[in-house]
C-alpha cells in the first residue's frame, strides 16, 4: 500500500511540476493592471488639495532608540589587507553600536519626502549650508561608521591612513568611486538630489570596510548618538510629517514595543509649534540578527 | 508486491500519463518576472509583490506587449521590433531579436539569468540595476549612451562569453540597444519602488498608495532623465595624446611610477600586474545576492527563493594586465574611459582626482597598454616594491 501512495504521489508530483509555473514570484492581475493603465492614459483632473499647507510655526522632535537587552557583540572582522596599517587593533563589527542603557547608535532619522513638495525650512539652518562633513578612513574603518549630508553642505572625503583607500558610495543616481591615496588631499562631493534611504559605503582594497550615507534635500535629518538620542530642532509644526527610523541592520525598524507604533519604518507626527515631542522605541535584538 | 497493486501500477502510470500530456496545454506566454533578490533586501512582502507586479505590467506591459510609460522618449518602434517571439514581419525582416539572440543568456526579463547563464563566467550583465561597466560617461552612476551599448554588440565583450552581433543589421542592433534601455528602466523602476517603498498595503492586502499618474511618474522619471542625460556626460579628453605616445619611453616611464604611485594601481591589480592584489572582492550585483543570502540564513524558504532568483556568487577579480585582453574594448580612449570614470559595479575606482594633467592620463594608458608586450626577464615593475607589499598583503 505504501508503495501505490508514493508513485501516486510521485506522479501527483510530477503532473504538478510540468504544469505549475515554479517561479513563485507573483504574475500581475489582468484586472488591476487594466485599472492603473486607465490612470496613465485619463486626462489630467483639476490638481486637487494643493496648497493646503498654510502652517508657518516649528518645532522640535527628540527620542531615544534603545534595545530591550544587551546584544552580544560580533565577532571581529577578518583583516588581512595592508596588516601593518589596518590590523594592528582588533577591528570591531560595528553595524551594531550601543551605548548606556543599551541606546542604540547610528540609527537616521529624517523626514519622508512626498513627491516634489519641498519642505519648509527655518532660517537658522542657513548656518549649515556650505558647512562641510567629513568622511574619513582611519585605521581601515569608515569614520563615522554613517554620515548624513544635507545636498546644500558639502562632504569631505578624507584618508588618514597610510595605505591606500577607496570610496565606493551605492547608489541609484548619485554613486561615486573614487581612490583616496595617503595623504592626500581631500576629495570633495556635493550631490544634486536628496536620497529617501541610506546608501552603502565600500571600499573595494579592504572589503571588510563598510559604511552609510544618507543624502538628504532638506537639514531635517540625525544620526542617534551612543546613547541612542536624537534631536532635530526647528521642525515645520503643524502639518502632519513622516519620520522614517532605519538602521543599517534591519533598514526600516517596525516592530517596537510601546505604545507607539511604526508602520514600516514610518512614524506619523504633527508637532505643536514652539514645542519639543519626545518619542521613544525600544526593539528586540533578535530584529537586528543579534542575540 | 500484491496483486490488488500490481492491477492499480500501470492504472497509476496511465494516469499520470494522461496528466502530463493533457494538463498542461499550450505553455503560458512569458512573463516579466519580479527582481526578488531586490524584494528580499527590501522586506517587501507578498500583497505589496503583487502590487508592485501589477503596477509594473501598467506601466512596461509583458514582454510579448511591451509599453513604454508616459513620457519616457524611448523608441517604440524599434522595441516592439526587439519584443515578442521570433517572426518575419511582412517585410522579411526579423522580429524578436532580444529572444533569438539574447534571452538565453541575459533571461526574459533581462536579469542576466537565462538558461545558460550559469554555465558561464562572467555570468551575463543583469540589466535590472542600470549599472553597465563598458560606457564613456563620466560618473559611476551615469548610464551608458546609445552608442556605447551598440560598440558592446558590435565588437563583444573579449574574455567573456559575449559574441559580437557584427551579423546583425545596424537597425537591428539599435533595436536591441533600445530593448536592453527598456529593460533596465523597468528594472530601475522595480528596484525604486522597493528602496523608497512607493507602494505600501494595508491588513488586508490592498493599495494602501493612491496610484495617481504623479505618483506613477515618480517611479520612473528619474531613471529615465538619467538615460536622457548620458549623452551629455560623455567624458572628453583634454587633449589627444601625441601620435607616438603609446613607443614613446618616457611615456611609458611615466606611466610605470603614476602605476606604483599616485594611481596606486598595485593594490587591485597585484605587484606584477597580473590582477592579483585584490582577490576577495564582490561586484555590486554579487554583493546584494550575497546580502540577502547572509541576512535570510535562518530561514529556509526564503534562502531556497533567493537561490532560485539569483546565480551563485562568486569573486571579481581586477583585470589580468598582461593578458592584452580588455574587455571594454583596447583603444586608448577605451581605457582612458575605465581609469578616469572607473568601471561601475567592479569596484575599480575613477583616477580623475589622481591623473590631473593629459600627459599624466596618455602616460599610464601607455604604460598598461606596454605591459603585455613585456619580454620576460625585464618586467617593467619595480623590484622594491615587491618585497614589503608582500609582507604588508
Amino acid at each position: 500500500m505504501t508503495r501505490t501512495l508514493q508513485l501516486l504521489s510521485l506522479f501527483t508530483l510530477l503532473a504538478l511540476a510540468g504544469c505549475s509555473n515554479a517561479q513563485p514570484d507573483p504574475a500581475a492581475q489582468p484586472a488591476e493592471v487594466e485599472k492603473i493603465k486607465s490612470i496613465l492614459t485619463a486626462k489630467d483632473a483639476a490638481a486637487a488639495n494643493t496648497n493646503t499647507v498654510a502652517a508657518t510655526g516649528w518645532g522640535t522632535l527628540k527620542g531615544k532608540i534603545t534595545l530591550s537587552a544587551k546584544p552580544t557583540p560580533f565577532q571581529d572582522l577578518v583583516c588581512n589587507k595592508d596588516v601593518g596599517v589596518c590590523c594592528v587593533e582588533p577591528l570591531k563589527d560595528n553595524s551594531l553600536v550601543t551605548g548606556s542603557g543599551n541606546g542604540l547608535a547610528n540609527v537616521f532619522v529624517f523626514i519622508k519626502s512626498k513627491g516634489k513638495t519641498p519642505v519648509r525650512v527655518h532660517e537658522d539652518y542657513a548656518k549649515k549650508e556650505g558647512t562641510e562633513v567629513v568622511l574619513d578612513n582611519v585605521k581601515c574603518m569608515f569614520t563615522p561608521h554613517c554620515a548624513a549630508v544635507w545636498t546644500k553642505q558639502k562632504l569631505m572625503l578624507k584618508n588618514s591612513d597610510a595605505a591606500g583607500h577607496n570610496t565606493n558610495y551605492a547608489s541609484p543616481s548619485q554613486s561615486f568611486n573614487v581612490l583616496l591615496t595617503p595623504a592626500a588631499p581631500p576629495i570633495e562631493k556635493t550631490f544634486k538630489a536628496g536620497e529617501n534611504k541610506p546608501g552603502e559605503l565600500s571600499c573595494n582594497i579592504h572589503p571588510w570596510m563598510k559604511g552609510l550615507l544618507l543624502v538628504r534635500d532638506n537639514p531635517y535629518f540625525a544620526l542617534t548618538n551612543e546613547n541612542g538620542e536624537f534631536e532635530i530642532p526647528n521642525m515645520p509644526a503643524g502639518e502632519k510629517l513622516e519620520i522614517v527610523f532605519w538602521h543599517e541592520r534591519n533598514q526600516r525598524l517596525t516592530k517596537a514595543s510601546g505604545e507607539l507604533k511604526l508602520n514600516n519604518g514610518v512614524l506619523q507626527v504633527t508637532l505643536p509649534e514652539n514645542g519639543t515631542t519626545e518619542v521613544a522605541f525600544t526593539f528586540d535584538p533578535a530584529e537586528f540578527g543579534a542575540n | 508486491m500484491t496483486f490488488r497493486m500490481l492491477r492499480l501500477t500501470p492504472l497509476a502510470c496511465l494516469g499520470a500519463l494522461t496528466l502530463l500530456l493533457a494538463g498542461c496545454g499550450k505553455p503560458p506566454a512569458p512573463r516579466f518576472h519580479l527582481n526578488m533578490v531586490s524584494a528580499i533586501n527590501a522586506k517587501v512582502d507578498a500583497p505589496t509583490q503583487q502590487q508592485v507586479a501589477n503596477v509594473l505590467e501598467a506601466l512596461f506591459g509583458t514582454p510579448d506587449q511591451p509599453l513604454l510609460p508616459p513620457e519616457v522618449p524611448f523608441k517604440e518602434a524599434l522595441i516592439a521590433r526587439a519584443a515578442g517571439p521570433v517572426a518575419s514581419d511582412i517585410h522579411g525582416r526579423k522580429v524578436g531579436l532580444f529572444r533569438e539572440h539574447c534571452v538565453h543568456c541575459h533571461g526574459i526579463s533581462g536579469d542576466g539569468m537565462g538558461p545558460t547563464a550559469a554555465f558561464l563566467n562572467p555570468y551575463p550583465r543583469d540589466y535590472r540595476p542600470g549599472v553597465f561597466k563598458f560606457k564613456s560617461t563620466e560618473g559611476t552612476s551615469d548610464m551608458p549612451t546609445d552608442a556605447d551599448l551598440a560598440k558592446v554588440l558590435e565588437e563583444g565583450i573579449p574574455g567573456t562569453s559575449m559574441p559580437s552581433f557584427r551579423m546583425l543589421a545596424v537597425e537591428d542592433r539599435q533595436a536591441l540597444v533600445e530593448y536592453v534601455k527598456y529593460l533596465s528602466l523597468r528594472g530601475q523602476t522595480e528596484r525604486k519602488i522597493y528602496a523608497e517603498q512607493l507602494i505600501t498595503v494595508n491588513d488586508k492586502g490592498q493599495l494602501e498608495t493612491e496610484l495617481t499618474k504623479d505618483s506613477l511618474g515618480e517611479m520612473y522619471f528619474e531613471a529615465a532623465g538619467m538615460w536622457q542625460a548620458a549623452q551629455a556626460k560623455v567624458l572628453k579628453p583634454a587633449s589627444s595624446p601625441p601620435a607616438d605616445f603609446l613607443t614613446n619611453p618616457e611615456y611609458v616611464e611615466k606611466g610605470h611610477k603614476l602605476f606604483f604611485g599616485a594611481g596606486d594601481c598595485k593594490k587591485c591589480h597585484g605587484t606584477t600586474a597580473l590582477g592579483d592584489g585584490q582577490v576577495e572582492n564582490y561586484d555590486f550585483w554579487t554583493t546584494e545576492v550575497n546580502k540577502a543570502l547572509n541576512d535570510n540564513k535562518d530561514s529556509s524558504k526564503e534562502l531556497a527563493l533567493i537561490q532560485e532568483y539569483s546565480l551563485k556568487p562568486r569573486h571579481i577579480l581586477p583585470r589580468n594586465l598582461r593578458s592584452g585582453i580588455y574587455r571594454g574594448g583596447r583603444r586608448p580612449i577605451d581605457l582612458y574611459y575605465r581609469i578616469l570614470a572607473g568601471i561601475s559595479g567592479s569596484g575599480m575606482p575613477g583616477h580623475a582626482n589622481q591623473l590631473k594633467t593629459p600627459e599624466e592620463q596618455w602616460a599610464i594608458i601607455a604604460y598598461v597598454l606596454s605591459l603585455p608586450y613585456d619580454a620576460g626577464g625585464q618586467l617593467r615593475f619595480d623590484q622594491e616594491q615587491i618585497a614589503p607589499s608582500r609582507e604588508t598583503n
